[in-house]
C-alpha cells in the first residue's frame, strides 16, 4: 500500500485542527505516558511502530511528515505510540515487568474502580415513534476526570444503530484491536417483540456491557470516536462530516485486504485460533443446554402448578388429613414460586452473558483474520523483494513498513487477548459462582416453609427488624391489622422471659417477644418457636430460621406445617425439640 | 385399565385386579410384641397396627401361632396355561416362619411359590366371604401412572420387584387384620402349596359371588339408601378420582424434574470438554462438571423413592374401589330387604283380597275370575293357607335379612372405622416421609451446588 505525501498532509491536518480543540500539554503527556507503558513491553522493542491509529497506516522512520507531525498524530488518535529510537525505545529497559505491572493494575482497576477516570452507563430506554419507524433510545450518562471531557458529565441518547456506528468506528480506526461484541440487532430465535420490556432491558444491559468494556479498554476508551459518542449532541452530524474521510480511508483497508494467501501463521496465532474455535463451540453448547434447562425448568412449573392444587382439593375431601395435605399444596407453591425465580434470573443474567462471548469470539476470529491479511502482505512483500535482492541489497522502505504493522498487529493482538482472557475468567467464575447461588437460593426457598396467607407475620417480621435495627417504632394499629393482632400480644407473655418491665403497650411487647425471639434463634428455643403451635407471632422466627442451624429447623417447620409430632432418625434433636415445646407451652 | 375417573363401567370390573402399592419396606422385620393387639376387632392406634403387620395370628388345629412372612423372590418361569399354550409368568417365594413366642426365636421356615394370579384367587374369595370388611387391594396387575423412563413391561425386573412388594404389603395387610387374619384359605395359602386351588374352589365361593348386574340393579333400585354409606360411596368416588388425578400429575412432574437434572448433565460434559482449552480455568471447569454429573445422576436414587411414595398412594387409590365394594354389598342387602318387604306386602294384600273377597285393584286374577267364574271356597281356603304360609316364611326371611342388614352395618362400619384409622395413619407417615424425601431432596442440591461454587470460585 503506498500513503502518498499529500494524503498523509490531508491527515494531518485534519487532525490538528482536532487536536486543537480538544488537546492540552498536560492531556497529551498523560495519554503518551500511559501508552508507552502499556505497549511497550509486547512489541519488545522492535522497529518502529505506531499504533492504534485512526489512520491505519504506518509511517516509515523519518518519512513526509516529520516528527512533530508525529507527535501531533499522537496525541490526538494513538495514546501510545513508541517513539523510534533505532530497536529499542528508550525508558523502557525492562518493558515486560512494567506492562504486567500495568495490566496488574489495570485489572485491580477493574475491580475496585478506584482509580477509574472514566464511568459510563446506559439506562432509561425510550420508545420513540415517528411517522416512519420505531425505536428506542438509551441514556448514556459519562462521567469523567479526563481532560478529553470539557465537562465532568455528560448525558446523551442514543439508539442502536449508533452503537452499530461506534463500532464499525472502532473497528475501522483500530484494527488491531479486538472491539468488544454489541448484542445482536435481532433476536435470532423466535420472533421477539422488540419493544417488549425483557427485551428492552436485555438489551440494555447488553449495551451497557459493551460501552463498559470499551471504557475498559487502555486504547478504545482514548478514541476520538467513542468521545464523540458519549459526549455529541448532535451525532448525525458527526456520523456525516465523517463520511469523507472514510472514503478514503475505506480505500487503503480495501487495498490491504486483496487477495495474498497466508504462508503459515505463527504457532501462537494458530493456537488462539483454534482455541477460538473450541471456546465458540464449547459456548454454543453451554447455551443450548442453559435453554433446554430453562425450557425443562417452565414445563416443570407447568407440571408444578397444577399438582399443588390436587392436594388442595384432596384436602377438601378429608378431615383429620387436611391439614398435612394443605401443608403439601402450600409447599408446592412455594417450590413453584422459587423455580420461577430461578429460571427468571437464569433467563436474564446467565444466557445474555453466554451471549456476549459467543459474540466476542467472532470479533476475536475477524480480528485474526485482519492480522492475517497484514502477515500476508508482508510475506508477499519480502518475496517479492528477495526476487529482485542481486539488484537492491537494501530492504526497501515499504517492506520494513509492513514489518512494523504486522508486529504492531501482533503485539496488540496479544495485549488484547490477554486482556479478553482475564476478563474472561473474572466473568465466567462470577458467571458460573451466581448461576451456582442462584441454584443454592433456589433449593432453600423451597425448603423453607412458604408464608401463610397471612399479612401479619409480615408485619411481625417488619416490626421484629426494626427492634433489631433501633429503628423508628411504627404505628401499632397501622401496622397489624385488628384481627390477629391479638396473637401477636399473646404470644409475647410465652416466650418473651427478656422482655423489659415496665412496657406501656402491647406493641412494645410484642416488639420484645421478637428481640427475645431472635436472639434465641441459633439455640435449641429458637427452634422450639419454628415448631411450636401456629401462631401469628411465631411465624416471624421460622422466616428468620435460615441463620440458626436451618437445615434442620426448617424441617422441623416443615413437619410442623404437616402438622406432625416428627419420630424419625433424627430423634434426639425432635426429643430435644418436645422438651421445650413442652417448656414453652407452661 | 382403573385409570378413568369412576362410571358406571368401572363398577362392573371384577375386583380381582385391584392392585395396591406398598407400605413400609422391610415390614417383615418388625416382630411385633404387639401383635396380641390386632387380635382385638379394632386396634386401638394405628401404631400398634403398623407395629403388628409383620406377625400373622392364625388359629388352626394348633392353636394360635406367631407367623413371620415375607414375599423374599421373584422368578420368572415359563409352564403351560389350560389350554397348553406357552406361557411366561412371575412366580413369587412366600416364606413363613413360626415364631415361637416363648424364646422370641424362630423356627421352622417354610416356604412356597405362588403366582399373581393365585393372589387374585386370594382375593377374590376374601371379597365374597367378608363382604363387609374393606379388603386391602394387591398391587397393580400392570404398571400405571408411570413416568417414561420406568417400564411398563410385566416383566421389567423394577417392575416385579415393586409388585414383590406390593404383594408382600398385601399379605402383611391380611396377615393384620384382625378377621381376615383368621381365615383358614388364607393360612392354607401361606402354608400348603399343593391342591390350594381346589381347596378354594371347594368353597364354592364363586356361587355366592353376587352377580354385577344384580349389584348394578341395586344401585339404582334401592329405595332407602343408608346415608353413610351413601357417602362413604360418595367419597370413595372422589378418593379414587384426586388419587388417580394426583398420580397423574405427579408422573409428569418426575418426568419434567428428571429432565431438569439430567439435562445438567450435559453441563457435566461440556465443561470437562472445555477445560481441556483452559489454562488457569481448567481444573476448576473440571471438577465442577464433575459435580453436575452427580447432579444430574441424584436424580435417580430421588425419583426412586419418590416411586415408593407414589405406590404407598396407589395402595389407597385402590383401597378406594374395595371401600366401594363394601358399600355396594350393602345397597345390595338393603336391595334384597326392600324386595322381600315388597313381596311381603304384597302377599299380604293377596291374602286379604282372597280373605275378603274384594279386589282392590284391577288384576289379571280379578280378570279371570270374572271370566271362568268364582273358585270353590275349598279352593279359595287352600290358597289362603298357601298364602298364609309364604307370608310367615317371609316374615321370617325379612327379619334375618333385617338382622343380617343391621349385623352387617355393625361389621362393615367397624370395619370401616379400622380402615379410616389406618389410611388417615398411613397417609400422614407417607406425607411426612414425602416432605423428608424433598427436604432431602433440596440437601442434596444445596450440596452438590455449593461444591460447584467452590469450584467456579477457584477459576
Amino acid at each position: 500500500m503506498e500513503i502518498t505525501d499529500r494524503q498523509m498532509e490531508l491527515f494531518v491536518s485534519g487532525f490538528c485542527s482536532f487536536v486543537l480543540a480538544l488537546s492540552g500539554a498536560g492531556w497529551l503527556l498523560k495519554s503518551f505516558e500511559r501508552s508507552s507503558f502499556i505497549y511497550f513491553s509486547d512489541t519488545g522493542g522492535s522497529g518502529i511502530i505506531f499504533k492504534k491509529r485512526p489512520t491505519k497506516d504506518c509511517l516509515p522512520p523519518g518519512a513526509g511528515a516529520d516528527a512533530k507531525a508525529h507527535v501531533v498524530v499522537v496525541g490526538v488518535s494513538c495514546p501510545d505510540l513508541i517513539l523510534p529510537n533505532g530497536g529499542t525505545p528508550a525508558g523502557t529497559s525492562s518493558p515486560a515487568s512494567s506492562s504486567s505491572l500495568l495490566n496488574r493494575l489495570q485489572l485491580d482497576d477493574d475491580i475496585d474502580g478506584e482509580t477509574r477516570d472514566l464511568f459510563v452507563t446506559v439506562d432509561d430506554p425510550k420508545k420513540h415513534v415517528c411517522t416512519m419507524e420505531t425505536y428506542i433510545t438509551y441514556r448514556i450518562t459519562t462521567k469523567s476526570t479526563r481532560v478529553e471531557f470539557d465537562l465532568p458529565e455528560y448525558s446523551v441518547r442514543r439508539r442502536y444503530q449508533d452503537f452499530d456506528w461506534l463500532r464499525n468506528k472502532l473497528e475501522e480506526s483500530q484494527p488491531t484491536h479486538l472491539i468488544p461484541p454489541l448484542p445482536e440487532k435481532f433476536v435470532v430465535k423466535g420472533v421477539v417483540d422488540r419493544f417488549s420490556e425483557e427485551f428492552v432491558e436485555t438489551r440494555r444491559k447488553a449495551l451497557d456491557k459493551f460501552l463498559k468494556r470499551i471504557t475498559d479498554h487502555p486504547v478504545l476508551s482514548f478514541n476520538e470516536h467513542f468521545n464523540v459518542f458519549l459526549t455529541a449532541k448532535d451525532l448525525n452530524a458527526y456520523k456525516r462530516q465523517g463520511m469523507a474521510l472514510l472514503s478514503r480511508v475505506g480505500e487503503s483497508v480495501k487495498h490491504v485486504t486483496g487477495g495474498y494467501k497466508l504462508r503459515s501463521r505463527p504457532l501462537e496465532f494458530a493456537a488462539i485460533g483454534d482455541y477460538l474455535d473450541t471456546f465458540a463451540l464449547k459456548l454454543g453448547t453451554i447455551d443450548r443446554i442453559a435453554q433446554r434447562i430453562i425450557k425443562e425448568e417452565i414445563e416443570y412449573l407447568v407440571e408444578l402448578r397444577e399438582y399443588g392444587p390436587v392436594y388442595s382439593t384432596w384436602s377438601a375431601l378429608e378431615g383429620e388429613l387436611a391439614e398435612p395435605l394443605e401443608g403439601v399444596s402450600a409447599c408446592i407453591g412455594n417450590c413453584s414460586t422459587a423455580l420461577e425465580e430461578l429460571t427468571d434470573d437464569m433467563t436474564e443474567d446467565f444466557l445474555p452473558v453466554l451471549r456476549e462471548y459467543i459474540l466476542y469470539s467472532d470479533s476475536m476470529k475477524s480480528v485474526l483474520k485482519k492480522r492475517d491479511q497484514v502477515q500476508a502482505e508482508y510475506e508477499a512483500k519480502l518475496e517479492a523483494v528477495a526476487l529482485r535482492k542481486e539488484d537492491r541489497p537494501k530492504v526497501p522502505a515499504d517492506v520494513e513498513k509492513c514489518q512494523d504493522r504486522m508486529e504492531c498487529f501482533n503485539a496488540d493482538l496479544k495485549a488484547d487477548m490477554e486482556r479478553w482472557q482475564s476478563n474472561k475468567r473474572q466473568d465466567f467464575r462470577q458467571l458460573l459462582m451466581g448461576m451456582a447461588d442462584k441454584n443454592i437460593q433456589y433449593y432453600e426457598k423451597v425448603m423453607s416453609v412458604p408464608a401463610r396467607p397471612s399479612p401479619l407475620s409480615e408485619e411481625a417480621r417488619l416490626i421484629a427488624r426494626e427492634s433489631l435495627g433501633q429503628g423508628p417504632a411504627r404505628n401499632p394499629a397501622a401496622a397489624t391489622p385488628a384481627g390477629p393482632c391479638p396473637t401477636v400480644r399473646d404470644a409475647a407473655p410465652g416466650l418473651g422471659a427478656e422482655a423489659p418491665v415496665g412496657v406501656p403497650t402491647g406493641h412494645s411487647r410484642a416488639h420484645a417477644a421478637h428481640r427475645s425471639g431472635s436472639s434465641l434463634l441459633p439455640g435449641p428455643l429458637g427452634l422450639a418457636a419454628s415448631c411450636a403451635p401456629e401462631s401469628g407471632g411465631l411465624q416471624s422466627r421460622e422466616r428468620a430460621g435460615p441463620r440458626g442451624p436451618w437445615g434442620l429447623s426448617l424441617k422441623a417447620s416443615s413437619l410442623r406445617l404437616l402438622g406432625l409430632p416428627y419420630v424419625g432418625s433424627e430423634s434426639s434433636f425432635y426429643s430435644n425439640l418436645r422438651v421445650t415445646k413442652e417448656g414453652s407451652m407452661e | 385399565m382403573e385409570q378413568a375417573p369412576p362410571d358406571l363401567e368401572r363398577q362392573w370390573q371384577p375386583a380381582p385386579l385391584e392392585p395396591l402399592g406398598h407400605a413400609d419396606a422391610g415390614l417383615q422385620a418388625a416382630v411385633g410384641e404387639e401383635a396380641e393387639g390386632s387380635r382385638d376387632e379394632v386396634p386401638g392406634d394405628g401404631t400398634e397396627h403398623a407395629l403388628g403387620l409383620g406377625v400373622l395370628m392364625t388359629e388352626n388345629n394348633f392353636g394360635l401361632k406367631k407367623i413371620e412372612i415375607s414375599v423374599s423372590e421373584a422368578e420368572k418361569r415359563t409352564g403351560r396355561n389350560a389350554m397348553n399354550m406357552q406361557e411366561t409368568y412371575t412366580a413369587y417365594l412366600i416364606e413363613t416362619r413360626s415364631v415361637e413366642h416363648t424364646d422370641g426365636q424362630s423356627v421352622l421356615t417354610d416356604s412356597l411359590w405362588r403366582r399373581y394370579s393365585e393372589f387374585e384367587l386370594l382375593r377374590n374369595y376374601l371379597l365374597v366371604y367378608y363382604p363387609h370388611i374393606v379388603v386391602p387391594p394387591l398391587p397393580e396387575k400392570r404398571a400405571e401412572f408411570v413416568w417414561h423412563k420406568l417400564s411398563a413391561d410385566n416383566m421389567d425386573p423394577d417392575f416385579v420387584e415393586r409388585r414383590r412388594i406390593g404383594l408382600e404389603n398385601f399379605l402383611l395387610r391380611v396377615a393384620s387384620h384382625p378377621i381376615l387374619c383368621r381365615d383358614k384359605i388364607f393360612y392354607l395359602f401361606l402354608t400348603q402349596e399343593g391342591n390350594w386351588k381346589e381347596t378354594v374352589n371347594e368353597t364354592g365361593f364363586q356361587l355366592k359371588a353376587d352377580s354385577r348386574l344384580k349389584a348394578l340393579n341395586a344401585t339404582f333400585r334401592v329405595k332407602n339408601p343408608d346415608k353413610r354409606f351413601t357417602e362413604l360411596k360418595h367419597y370413595s368416588d372422589e378418593l379414587q378420582s384426586v388419587i388417580s388425578h394426583l398420580l397423574r400429575v405427579r408422573a409428569r412432574v418426575a418426568d419434567r424434574l428428571y429432565g431438569v437434572y439430567k439435562v445438567h448433565g450435559n453441563y457435566g460434559r461440556v465443561f470437562s470438554e472445555w477445560s481441556a482449552i483452559e489454562k488457569e480455568m481448567g481444573d476448576g471447569l473440571q471438577s465442577a462438571g464433575h459435580h453436575m454429573d452427580v447432579y444430574a445422576s441424584s436424580i435417580d436414587d430421588i425419583l426412586e423413592d419418590e416411586e415408593h411414595y407414589a405406590d404407598q398412594l396407589k395402595e389407597y387409590l385402590f383401597y378406594a374401589e374395595a371401600l366401594r365394594a363394601v358399600c355396594r354389598k350393602h345397597e345390595l342387602m338393603q336391595y334384597d330387604l326392600e324386595m322381600a318387604a315388597q313381596d311381603l306386602a304384597s302377599k299380604k294384600q293377596q291374602c286379604e283380597e282372597l280373605a275378603t273377597g274384594t279386589v282392590r285393584t284391577f288384576s289379571l286374577k280379578g280378570m279371570t275370575t270374572k271370566l271362568f267364574g268364582q273358585e270353590t271356597p275349598e279352593q279359595r281356603e287352600a290358597r289362603i293357607k298357601v298364602l298364609e304360609e309364604q307370608i310367615n316364611e317371609g316374615e321370617q326371611q325379612l327379619k334375618s335379612k333385617n338382622l343380617e342388614g343391621r349385623e352387617f352395618v355393625k361389621n362393615a362400619w367397624a370395619d370401616i372405622e379400622r380402615f379410616k384409622e389406618q389410611k388417615n395413619h398411613d397417609l400422614k407417615e407417607a406425607l411426612i416421609s414425602y416432605a423428608v424425601m424433598q427436604i432431602s431432596m433440596c440437601k442434596k442440591g444445596i450440596q452438590v451446588w455449593t461444591n460447584a461454587k467452590e469450584c467456579f470460585s477457584k477459576m
